[in-house]
């Protein structure tokens, strides 16, 4: 017995450490989240009204969408779907911003003025100037569009009212939360459900949970751990290269300059039935359908990008052959690489509706291409 | 000095120790005699605190141990299963850690103290060595010295003399008998007779974890009330003394009577040469395998 | 007690030998980078390499950045596991513990003495970094500003400042490991197997922070927050990862401090 009771003390103590933060949720949920009714249209326009008012915060957005491609034009890509993204956020307004996507040992930061953005990699030691602000642009997407305010509000924003249901209040980062569920009508589409939980107080959305058709885990979720409604100062957010670092100054999204550059071909205005989105100018070549949450996108891709692309899908595990060409689902995403090696020209399809819708697309596609 | 009562120590189900009660007394040189693995080393341990009895009790200066250790162990002096160093360090640097540590060792007697024992354990002339350098011999010298620091009441020695050479021994036996003369109670564990026989009074004895026997010296080894005698005409001898001779060796007779002077005068007047004649007594050693012996029988009969 | 332990600790020849080589595997990189120019690229190598180019300054952190994964907390794991049983092993332990001294405070001694030579371990090679970068590399004035990992100027005060942050930091984070080789110094006898222990522990920690199933066990890793001193160089700091790791080291330490304790307040000393 004189031996146990010490490890008897231990033990409690352990126990009572490990349980700590567990009880103190439970007595915070508990005590419950009182916050008052709003209807699920008045929240939503709460939420798309919110977009000029400030914030600062700490967010980790977790992806379980790994593409099978990589390469130097889709490595970011992959790794901000299929991986965790640790972002720092300082908002001001829309023309002044500043979002850092940190890992272990540098980061990459992008600070949006009134003239242009600043991109800044602390390993390569390289700021580059972007004179383009590409916000309303069809681009390759970018850590700051993971951001919870900027993804719901996003989501959000062509739902219909059917289509939306609000959520019992919670708090998430120190807020009181309001949410919104939003269950896409369309019959086509690959998501279950989004969930936009929005600070009650000021309607920015602090996080996203988005659910695909059929799988409990979320396909994505991005959210503020540390999140403040205060405006940040304008000195954090100012931004001018430092001495000794390289600058450049450059336009971005290439992939997409490329293909409307070089892909010579146009997007039709309809295809499957589903009207070309106009919200979204994708100018030229790259047509984006759909409405909200249930969006494909068609891009007639260049031949040595639509060869790189093919050799990468042909070897990656889990890709369907089929007639229409390669195709491959990761969780909501669906992706079609039209046609075949050395024939024709190639589509990349790519979007939050079911195979069949794709391949469908592509066969109307091929129509299109041949009546053009 | 040392009491222990129904003194139990069980290392998961294999006893070490069983139902020991030792009693040393105030300026005793007490002997634990005992083969190796005959659990002295375990008892020496939990006097000091360091093994935790399973159950029973033990009493050290007239305090509860292990309760007590920090009033009690200042005032005792051990030397427990050989020294051990901090081989890097000088013999004077290592007692001087040792001295830092725990109570009583003041700093500014400290070096002068260290200088005077090792003067009196003979090693003042390689005090600066590293540790590292010195014999078996001069490790057990040096480990005495840190026992002796601080003028213990009680001394405990687990197999002080190990690894001395004959010199080395008689050195630290006239040290000890010194130290005792001046008041020291000493415990000495060992499993050597002969070094029990030579310095203690008081004797115990453990055989597989259990105290066979615990008594003076003088009392194990008093007179058995026969007689040893030696002579060259034996046979004679054995016709005289017709009935009384127990057992013969030799030209050695066990003869029974306490009286050597009666035997002497029946011997000479019979005309019988006598070259030895005394009381009989056991030696140590004889009552150690007796009572051990008579243990095995005991244990292997049932 | 804690000066006789300090002592004990820093008159051991092998202490020197261990700092000295903690400090050689910093000043080879220094040496390589200074006669080779060739950064990391990005994404690999450890922190601040391709910085320390520009300005030698910060040869301070990315020393402590190439020490913290292995060298150093396999110089914690050996001087700690052999607190308590390298006294077992050599048989110091018992005459120690007869003298006498309480088996806590010993302990107590052990982990501070421990503590110590990490704080001299680690401000050793920041130290030694700071010379060796001004000395070979980026050869800019000591005024100079540097850039943070955000990209801002930071003044020289601000560096020192935040670069004894960073050493405070990386001595913290070494905590765990201390305290887990000293839990396991007081269940064996032998040092060996005691800083083996604590190393399988780390290297375990290490193995499943790079596992995705793992994901829900990694905050509680001793080892997650470990490179969280580079939050120290952004700008603003980020502190949010610095104060969980401070807050995890310490509920590691009064956790296996405590099993170290109900283990060695009762435990039979049979060396």
């Amino acid at each position: 017995m004189r031996r146990r009771w010490r490890w008897l003390v231990l033990l409690a103590a352990v126990a009572l450490v490990t349980s700590l933060p567990a009880v103190v949720g439970a007595i915070r949920h508990s005590l419950g989240v009182s916050a008052r009714p709003v209807s699920a249209a008045e929240l939503r326009q709460k939420i798309l009204r919110s977009e000029d008012l400030p914030y600062a915060g700490y967010a980790e957005a977790v992806g379980g969408l790994a593409l099978p491609v990589t390469g130097n034009q889709f490595t970011s890509v992959t790794d901000l779907l299929g991986g965790r993204s640790q972002l720092r956020v300082w908002w001001r307004a829309r023309d002044d911003w500043r979002v850092d996507q940190i890992n272990l040992v540098g980061e990459t930061d992008v600070r949006a003025g009134a003239t242009g953005t600043w991109t800044w990699n602390y390993e390569s030691n390289l700021a580059i100037f972007d004179l383009n602000p590409a916000a309303q642009q069809v681009r390759l997407p970018v850590a700051g569009d993971l951001l919870p305010p900027e993804l719901g509000r996003r989501l959000l924003s062509q739902a219909t009212p059917d289509e939306l249901t609000t959520l019992s209040p919670r708090r998430i980062a120190g807020h009181i939360a309001t949410g919104l569920r939003l269950k896409p009508s369309d019959p086509q589409t690959t998501i279950d459900s989004v969930d936009v939980w929005a600070d009650q107080s000021t309607g920015i959305p602090i996080r996203v949970d988005i659910h695909a058709s059929g799988s409990a885990n979320p396909a994505m979720t991005t959210a503020f751990l540390d999140f403040s409604t205060a405006k940040p100062s304008a000195s954090t957010t100012a931004f001018s290269p430092p001495r000794g670092g390289r600058t450049e100054i450059s336009e971005r999204n290439g992939l997409t300059d490329v293909i409307n550059r070089f892909g010579d071909a146009e997007s039709p205005p309809t295809l499957n039935g589903v009207r070309r989105n106009s919200l979204l100018p994708g100018i030229g070549a790259i047509g984006v359908y759909g409405r909200g949450v249930t969006e494909f996108i068609a891009a007639p891709l260049p031949g040595r990008t639509a060869r790189s692309l093919r050799a990468q899908l042909t070897s990656a595990p889990g890709v369907a052959k089929s007639p229409s060409g390669l195709s491959v689902s990761v969780g909501p995403l669906s992706l079609l690489l039209t046609g075949r090696a050395g024939q024709g020209r190639t589509w990349l399809l790519i979007g939050t509706v079911s195979d069949k819708a794709l391949v469908a697309a592509a066969v109307e596609l091929a129509r299109y291409r041949s009546a053009g | 000095m040392i009491r222990t009562e129904g003194l139990t120590k069980r290392f998961r189900s294999v006893s070490a120790v069983s139902g020991l009660d030792l009693d040393v007394r105030a300026h005793d040189i007490y002997g634990f005699l005992g083969a190796n693995g005959s659990g002295k080393t375990t008892t020496v341990r939990m006097l000091l605190g360091l093994v935790l009895a399973t159950s029973g009790s033990i009493e050290v200066l007239g305090h509860q141990m292990p309760k007590a250790a920090s009033t009690v162990l200042p005032r005792v002096g051990a030397l427990v299963e050989g020294p051990a160093f901090y081989g890097h360090l000088s013999g004077q640097a290592n007692l001087a850690i040792f001295d830092a540590c725990g109570p009583a060792g003041s700093r500014r007697t400290r070096s002068a103290r260290i200088h005077e024992m090792l003067d009196t354990v003979g090693l003042s002339e390689v005090g600066r060595r590293p540790v590292k350098a010195y014999s078996l011999g001069m490790r057990q010298r040096l480990g005495l010295a840190a026992a002796l620091m601080r003028a213990p009441e009680l001394l405990i020695l687990d197999e002080p003399t190990n690894g001395l050479d004959p010199q080395g021994i008689h050195e630290i036996r006239r040290l000890l008998l010194e130290l005792n003369r001046l008041g020291t109670t000493i415990f000495l564990s060992s499993h050597l007779l002969a070094e029990v026989e030579q310095l203690c009074t008081r004797v115990g004895v453990i055989d597989r974890g259990r105290l066979v026997v615990q008594d003076s010296l003088a009392n194990l080894q008093a007179p058995t009330g026969r007689t040893m005698l030696s002579t060259p005409e034996v046979a004679t001898a054995m016709a005289i003394l017709n009935g009384r001779v127990v057992s013969s060796d030799g030209p050695r007779l066990i003869v029974q009577g306490a009286d050597p002077a009666e035997l002497n005068a029946l011997l000479v007047g019979h005309g019988v040469r006598v070259d030895e004649l005394g009381p009989e007594r056991r030696s140590l050693e004889q009552v150690v395998l007796e009572l051990t012996a008579a243990r095995s029988d005991n244990t292997e009969r049932p | 007690m804690i000066g006789v332990e300090l002592s004990k600790l820093f008159r051991r020849p092998r202490t020197w030998l261990t700092l000295v080589l903690l400090d050689a595997l910093p000043t080879v990189v220094a040496i390589l980078l200074a006669t080779t120019h060739l950064g990391p690229r990005p994404g690999q190598g450890p922190a601040f390499l391709s910085a320390v180019l520009t300005n030698g300054s910060l040869f301070a952190v990315a020393a402590l950045a190439i020490v913290l994964p292995l060298f150093l907390p396999i110089a914690v794991a050996v001087v700690a596991g052999e607190s308590v049983a390298g006294e077992a092993q050599s048989g110091t332990l018992r005459y120690l513990l007869i003298r006498p001294i309480g088996r806590t405070k010993l302990l107590v001694a052990k982990l501070i003495s421990v503590f110590a030579f990490v704080m001299a371990a680690v401000v050793l090679v920041a130290g030694t970094g700071f010379v060796v970068g001004r000395l070979l590399l980026g050869h800019q004035p000591l005024s100079a500003a540097v850039s943070s990992v955000s990209g801002s100027q930071l003044t020289p005060a601000q560096i020192a400042f935040r670069t004894l942050l960073a050493v405070g930091y990386v001595g913290v984070s070494m905590l765990g490991v201390a305290a887990m080789a000293l839990f396991l110094s007081t269940l064996t006898d032998s040092a060996q197997s005691a800083t083996l222990g604590a190393l399988a522990f780390l290297i375990g920690s290490s193995l499943l922070l790079t596992l995705d199933a793992a994901t829900s066990l990694q905050p509680y890793l001793p080892t997650r927050y470990w490179l969280s001193f580079v939050d120290l160089f952004r700008d603003p700091m980020l502190l949010r990862n610095v104060e969980r790791g401070i807050g995890l080291q310490a509920v590691y330490v009064a956790i296996l401090l405590g099993a170290a304790w109900a283990n060695f307040v009762t435990k039979d000393i049979k060396s």
